[in-house]
């Protein structure tokens, strides 16, 4: 009998966090950009004198107070009643309290006879996220059996029972909210009635600032609890000499259940500074939702196995059949007008109920053998076949045959190598063999997500809530969207890999490396729509019409060894690779779709020739500042077609098909040219080519390790060389509407006083600004496009074995403690706050882990 | 344990059972419908056509639809729409609408495009599977109506931006490249089929539609009236013969119309600021709103915030009459326009719905004001209730328009005319446009629940007047039945048909007839910012009159310190001209726009709208 213990405990922290401007840094700027006004009502001219006067002489102000904390904030009401925030506020601070924490137990006892062994495991974990109170968090429990046991001498049989069950509490807040809100929004209480406390009012209406971090303290959050249960049987039975039978069969199910109340919490908005919602309108809309979900997997393999052997010739034979189901169900429903938010009952409510069921199950059946052969473990050769059926698909295109097969040479078993001194490994390897995927998803256009269909073959109308209300319900009406298109001969979408590889030892296996080389062939891949005319009325029915190439290279290498007592390893990996169409139907070339020789990643953009200055104008067309009603371009100077005459400051863009004109052609790849072998304007790409990829390119991983008298120590680096990226967030563009913020790596923008600055010159009012030349600078173009390379140090790990003889006397048979930090640092060339890994708003902040635990087996 | 050499025989019994079965396979959806039973019964069709009914929106709304597409761009936006033409005007445009200075680029796509074609594959899909239903034929009858109704109704859109397109009469799919590869139908072919499949559903729709606020035979009237003016001017104006077919099923269906609900909402502002339009006088159809459900517009937070800075412009502000029935050229009882107290004076009260008239109060908070102590400051705080119907307090009970002018939050514009005070309802050049700021929204922003008018009397009777004025029939007794009511409620005398000559209105433009300037004249009046005029002035070959400077209020520029407000010709005092220079002449082929780039790579058998290239 032997037990097993495991504990780690960590603290996780934000990486880094995205950085706002100050706010004098931000009214400064609206008033570099020429905006008299800012929305939110603040006149810039007023907000800055207030700025000065807070700053020389803060005395003089009379401040909003916070009638909980008593504080005052740096914001100031004047006389019309509009608010003046002066300084910044700690709205990240206010919604993240410092550090994560969470905390894994895992017990585990194992032991039988000759005859059954068995192995049960239990775990436990907790996770307290970031966020402030405990709102934020998971917790998890599981337990997991095996018993495997010989019946009989020919019969054996193996158990297994998997629990777990997880419950997560989401708060309703986000941390790309943080990132969002003006660095100025105040994060605690106001007294709606009397803002600054100086009116000594009888009455009072103090409410939390609608910031994340009072939606998290103020609001319940949502609860999903997910039970899973999975069983598992197996049996073999010998029915001959190398001759066995088996059968598995899998069992799973799933449960889920979720349940939150909305909008039960009165709110001041922290920019317009009045309460978000009516006592009235909060008890009546206050809403709870419950959803339940199941899952049901059922999964059944059948095989047969058997083994020849004659001389230096062994053989395996294989063949089985396979099938498996799934089937999902959803039941929602809520009710509004909660009698109390602290009793959140379906029951206890007044409002009309309101739900809904969901529905799918897919299933998929083959067949499947395998002959392997090998020649003294010197030649080996495998041929692979399966037959296989799934439900995606009509009955006549339900069925694909997969074969596969690869062969192997170890050169090192030959006799000629017998004496080739510190060669430990020489194999060669080749494999051709095509896999099928059936899996069909589609971009639901209103969550922009890829989402399974399940049913592809079958026009269904699907029910919708249109905007028409019914006026005896008083809800909108329930309707139907019309069948989608469906096609003949539509079927499985087959990957086919070729792949030619060595593995090679050296120094009794010391020095290993592995070369692959490979192509890989999507073949009538799935979910790529041919375009069709609008006309149609509806998106072209699946098809399998596209091809894929993608060629790619795997390179490994490492060495291990010992030198006394230390034991140490290092591993490097590294690998390409590189997508194109080599089959779609798009005989007009337009680039937004699939074509033929499209590289997978590649980013059609303009190539940017630095800004308008001056000199591009007519002498006396431009005034003081740099404006001009009247301006007038020099013959010559590129301008965008049909756009207002640009200023200096705007992005101009190179003019790359020589027409003196920036458009973008008519999207397709084709220029064509008139008899005189003029261009004909409105054709091909315009001035746009492909400025980048976003694939990534060269991923690399290194990874080592060294013990020595019971320490030891690892470390895993990941990274990639070369990937570019087109983020468009506010994060990376400098205030893209004026609901919008100025992050402190924005403040490099053009100024006639700052000509040589990052960011081109930025208007007053946006998403006013309609036809103002702000979004003209702002198209993709090889300037603002983001390098995505990065080095990341993922793990570093220290351990400490207690030796042996001390801890037998205690009855303990090993004991190792650790620390360990995950996702360290990241080496990236992206502002400050965010990840390449990460969407560009900052959704969850990357987290960095510290960790402490111990291994014991007694 | 005996039993256990049994297994192996068990398990190929259960390979037998289970191998080759197809039936596991076969999984079919259960929250689906099938086409058969989407159409086979009256009330399914029902069902089916309220996903028909969301492509009519009076206003925009918050958010995008169920194909991503924004509910909250200027394809929803009247107000925005009629920047494109000469009587509003765009105050965050700075260099100018694209369409009227010529810098309209040839779209890759075009959601005007698109998205109709949806709605006519929906109505095609109906009409193909009544025959198969269970339906009486007088049933059947009514929902291919229906069907027609709103196939017409998207047609109708295709044909009036792009001319002729194709026309799809049936549902089709991708194996039909005949059609989906095919020309554009001609624009007789085009407007001859709408102009019978809206008579079919005239003659076939159930006069009564099925309940409140649904498509009856009068719907389909509205849209004919529509329909047919716009297809017989066109064809008048652009010299395409046929005029008059068009233009006498337009006077057709307005007549029946007319004698059905002779009767308008008394007051304008009410048309467009109810909370319920159910039952009201001359309402044929409406958009009912609801706070709840996602089921808002914002159509009024637009006008009470940055979303949207719309003013009305010289050239509207002058088209208002007099009360006396007179141009302001003629008549006695105008003021002129250099005084802003006194300009609105015994004008029709419509213009106070167009735009907030001028005050000054003083302000000390949110919601919360006082009037100053100078008299001529409240001039027109009371009037405006009166037109309104409003009756003030301070917690706005009473929805429709009074004075001050707040924003989204209500906090209070202690100024109008506001260049420089309260930004969400600053006006760019004097008279802000504010005819859907609505009241019964109070203080929620993103969620106005004010019902929207979609077909109404007010337009018929403008309509009917000019069909009858191109068909030589206007006479005082139409007059009478039509735009002296729409003038009634801007307390505007009626018009005396004999009395319009030449002299009328001095500032006409000489091509057009006195009497024909007149029905315009109250057309532009009555339909102000409803998303009409561009078409109008398209349909009439005017749009030179939109290319023209946009000018807004008289004012001194030392009287904003501080800000630089662009006058005309950089005078010291005049008035403003957002929008600098002369718009270059208004080129003929602007009179249809480009079919969008993509489907002329896709299909190279459609050709561009000449011009365009």
């Amino acid at each position: 009998m032997k037990f097993e213990y495991s504990t780690t405990t960590s603290l996780s922290q934000p990486k880094e966090l995205v950085k706002k401007a100050t706010t004098r840094q931000f009214v400064q700027a609206l008033n570099d950009w020429g905006e008299y006004d800012y929305f939110a009502g603040q006149k810039v001219d007023t907000w800055l004198n207030y700025l000065d006067q807070y700053d020389n002489d803060p005395g003089s102000l009379t401040y909003v107070k916070d009638p909980v904390a008593g504080t005052n904030y740096p914001i100031v009401v004047d006389p019309t009643g509009q608010y003046y925030p002066l300084s910044e506020s700690n709205l990240v601070g206010d919604l993240l309290d410092g550090t994560g924490f969470s905390t894994i137990h895992n017990f585990t006892f194992s032991g039988g006879t000759d005859k059954i062994a068995f192995r049960i495991n239990t775990g436990y974990s907790y996770e307290d996220g970031v966020m402030v109170t405990n709102k934020d968090r998971y917790e998890k429990f599981t337990t997991n059996a095996l018993v495997n046991a010989d019946l009989t001498d020919h019969l054996k049989s193996s158990t297994q029972v998997n629990y777990r069950s997880s419950l997560r509490v989401q708060p309703q807040a986000n941390y790309s909210e943080v990132v969002q809100l003006r660095m100025y929004d105040p994060t605690g209480h106001i007294d709606l009635l009397d803002p600054t406390g100086t009116l000594g009012l009888e009455s009072h209406n103090i409410l939390p600032f609608e910031t994340p971090g009072n939606v998290v303290r103020y609001s319940e959050p949502g609860y999903n609890n997910d039970d899973n249960i999975r069983l598992f049987e197996k049996l073999e039975l010998t029915l001959a000499k190398n001759l066995t039978v088996t059968g598995e069969y899998t069992f799973e199910k799933q449960f889920y259940k979720f349940s939150r109340v909305e909008e039960q919490t009165g709110f001041a908005s922290p920019f317009k500074f009045v309460e978000n919602s009516t006592p009235e309108q909060r008890y009546e809309n206050t809403k709870l939702f419950r959803n339940t979900s199941d899952d049901k997997y059922n999964g059944l393999n059948l095989y047969a196995k058997y083994k020849f052997t004659t001389g230096e010739h062994n053989l395996n034979f294989l063949a089985g059949y396979n099938r498996e189901k799934k089937v999902h169900n959803t039941f929602n429903v809520n009710r509004k007008t909660l009698v109390s938010v602290d009793q959140p009952s379906l029951n206890l409510a007044l409002g009309e109920f309101d739900g809904g069921d969901d529905y799918f199950d897919w299933a998929v059946m083959g067949y499947f053998g395998r002959i392997n052969y090998n020649y003294a473990d010197k030649y080996f050769l495998e041929l692979n076949g399966r037959y296989d059926g799934s439900s995606s698909f009509a009955s006549n295109d339900r069925f694909v045959f997969l074969p596969s097969a690869s062969a192997g040479w170890n050169i090192t078993r030959e006799a000629f190598m017998k004496d080739v001194k510190n060669v430990s490994l020489i194999k060669l390897r080749a494999s051709w063999g095509e896999i099928g995927n059936q899996i069909v998803q589609y971009k639901d256009p209103t969550t922009g997500n890829l989402v399974r269909d399940y049913y592809p073959y079958i026009p269904g109308y699907e029910a919708i809530n249109p905007y028409w209300i019914d006026r005896n319900l008083n809800m909108r009406y329930t309707s139907f969207s019309p069948a989608q298109l469906v096609s003949g001969g539509f079927t499985w979408e087959k990957v086919q890999t070729k792949n030619v590889g060595v593995d090679l030892g050296f120094f009794d296996q010391r020095l290993q490396s592995s070369i692959d080389l490979y192509t890989r062939k999507t073949i009538g891949m799935l979910s790529a729509g041919v375009q069709l005319p609008s006309v149609l009325g509806t998106p072209a029915p699946n098809q399998n019409i596209a091809d894929l190439e993608v060629k790619g290279w795997e390179l490994e290498i490492s060495w291990h060894d010992r030198a006394g007592k230390v034991n140490y390893g290092i591993n490097f990996n590294l690998s390409n690779n590189t997508g194109k169409i080599t089959k779609f139907l798009n005989e007009g070339m337009l680039i937004s779709n699939y074509y033929v020789g499209q590289e997978i990643g590649e980013i059609w953009g303009y190539v940017t020739d630095g800004y308008y200055t001056v000199d591009d104008f007519v002498p006396g067309t431009l005034d003081a500042d740099l404006y001009g009603p009247d301006r007038q371009l020099k013959e010559g100077v590129p301008y965008i077609e049909n756009a207002a005459t640009p200023l200096p400051g705007d992005v101009k863009y190179k003019d790359l098909n020589g027409d003196g004109i920036i458009n973008a052609g008519n999207s397709t790849l084709i220029t064509e040219y008139d008899e005189d072998g003029n261009m004909i304007p409105h054709t091909g790409p315009g001035d746009r080519k492909v400025i980048g990829n976003n694939s990534r390119k060269y991923q690399f991983g290194i990874n080592g390790y060294v013990d020595y008298r019971g320490f030891d120590f690892s470390f895993l680096l990941s990274g990639v060389a070369k990937r570019d990226l087109n983020l468009t967030s506010d994060v990376i563009w400098p205030y893209p509407s004026d609901f919008d913020n100025l992050y402190a790596h924005q403040l490099d923008y053009w100024t006639p006083d700052n000509q040589d600055a990052f960011y081109p010159r930025i208007y007053g009012n946006p998403v006013g600004n309609t036809n103002s030349n702000y979004g003209l600078s702002r198209r993709t173009q090889t300037k603002y496009l983001s390098d995505g390379s990065y080095l990341k140090i993922q793990n570093i790990t220290f351990g400490y074995t207690f030796p042996g003889q001390t801890l037998n006397r205690l009855g303990v048979q090993k004991l190792r403690v650790f620390v360990a930090g995950d996702n360290l640092v990241t080496f990236d060339h992206l502002p400050v706050g965010l990840d390449p890994d990460q969407k560009a708003d900052g959704a969850y902040p990357f987290m960095r882990d510290y960790s402490v635990g111990l291994n014991l087996t007694f | 344990m005996k039993h256990i050499k049994k297994i192996p025989v068990l398990l190929f019994v259960l390979l037998l059972s289970v191998g080759c079965n197809q039936d596991f396979l076969t999984l079919a959806p259960k929250a689906e419908l099938s086409e058969a039973t989407m159409f086979a019964t009256y009330d399914n069709c029902k069902v089916f056509v309220w996903s028909f009914y969301e492509g009519l929106n009076p206003y925009p709304k918050g958010g995008n639809d169920r194909k991503k597409r924004s509910l909250n761009d200027k394809r929803h936006r009247p107000t925005i729409q009629d920047c494109d033409a000469d009587l509003l005007e765009n105050g965050y445009s700075t260099n100018g609408e694209s369409y009227l200075w010529g810098r309209v680029n040839i779209p890759a796509s075009d959601d005007d495009w698109d998205e109709p074609y949806e709605y006519i594959r929906s109505a095609n899909l109906m009409l193909d599977n009544l025959v198969n239903s269970n339906m009486n034929e007088a049933d059947q009858a009514h929902w291919r109506g229906v069907a027609l109704f709103f196939r017409s109704y998207q047609y109708f859109k295709l044909l009036n931006k792009f001319g002729g397109v194709p026309w799809i009469e049936h549902a089709i799919t991708d194996q039909d490249t005949e059609i989906l590869y095919g020309p554009r139908s001609s624009r007789d072919e085009v407007a001859a089929n709408i102009l019978r499949d809206l008579q079919f559903a005239i003659d076939n729709i159930k006069p009564e539609g099925d309940g409140e606020n649904t498509i009856n035979a009068d719907v389909a009237r509205a849209l004919m009236s529509r329909f047919g003016l716009f297809e017989g001017t066109w064809r008048k104006y652009h010299s395409l013969g046929s005029a008059d077919t068009y233009l006498q099923a337009s006077v057709a269906a307005s007549t029946v119309l007319l004698n059905k609900y002779p009767t308008l909402i008394p007051i304008y502002d009410q048309v467009f600021n109810q909370e319920d339009l159910m039952g009201k006088p001359g309402i044929l159809l409406y958009r009912h709103y609801i706070q709840d459900d996602n089921g808002g517009h914002i159509a009024s937070t637009n006008v009470r915030s940055t979303n949207e800075q719309v003013d009305v412009t010289r050239r509207a502000i002058d088209m208002f009459l007099c009360k006396d029935g007179k141009s302001i050229s003629n008549s006695p009882l105008y003021q002129g326009d250099k005084d802003m107290y006194s300009e609105f004076r015994d004008r029709d009260t419509r213009i106070l719905v167009m735009t907030p008239p001028p005050y000054k109060v003083t302000s000390s908070g949110t919601g919360k004001w006082a009037l100053t102590s100078d008299p001529a400051d409240a001039e027109w705080i009371d009037e405006m209730a009166r037109v309104s119907g409003a009756k003030p307090d301070a917690d706005l009970t009473s929805p429709y328009k009074q004075l001050p002018d707040r924003n989204w939050s209500d906090r209070i514009t202690t100024e109008v005319p506001n260049f420089t005070g309260l930004l969400p309802t600053q006006t760019s050049t004097g008279y802000r446009f504010w005819k859907y700021f609505s009241n019964v929204s109070y203080r929620t922003s993103s969620n106005d629940f004010n019902d929207g008018p979609i077909f109404r009397m007010g337009e018929v009777m403008v309509n009917h007047a000019e069909a009858t004025y191109e068909l030589g029939q206007f006479t005082q007794e139409v007059a009478g039945a039509t735009i002296n009511k729409t003038r009634a409620r801007g307390e505007v005398a009626p018009m005396a048909v004999s009395e319009v000559d030449a002299s009328f209105d001095p500032t006409r433009d000489p091509s057009v007839d006195p009497i024909l300037w007149e029905i315009r004249r109250e057309r532009g009046v009555e339909l102000m910012g409803e998303g009409f005029r561009t078409d109008d002035l398209r349909r009439w070959k005017k749009m030179d009159w939109a290319t023209q400077p946009k000018l807004g209020r008289w004012i001194k520029q030392s009287d904003f310190a501080g800000k630089v407000i662009p006058i005309q010709d950089n005078a010291a005092e005049g008035y403003v001209q957002l929008v600098a220079g002369t718009p270059p002449v208004f080129e003929d082929y602007y009179y249809l726009y480009p079919i969008p780039s993509e489907e002329r790579v896709l299909n190279p058998q459609l050709d561009q709208n000449p011009g365009w290239q």
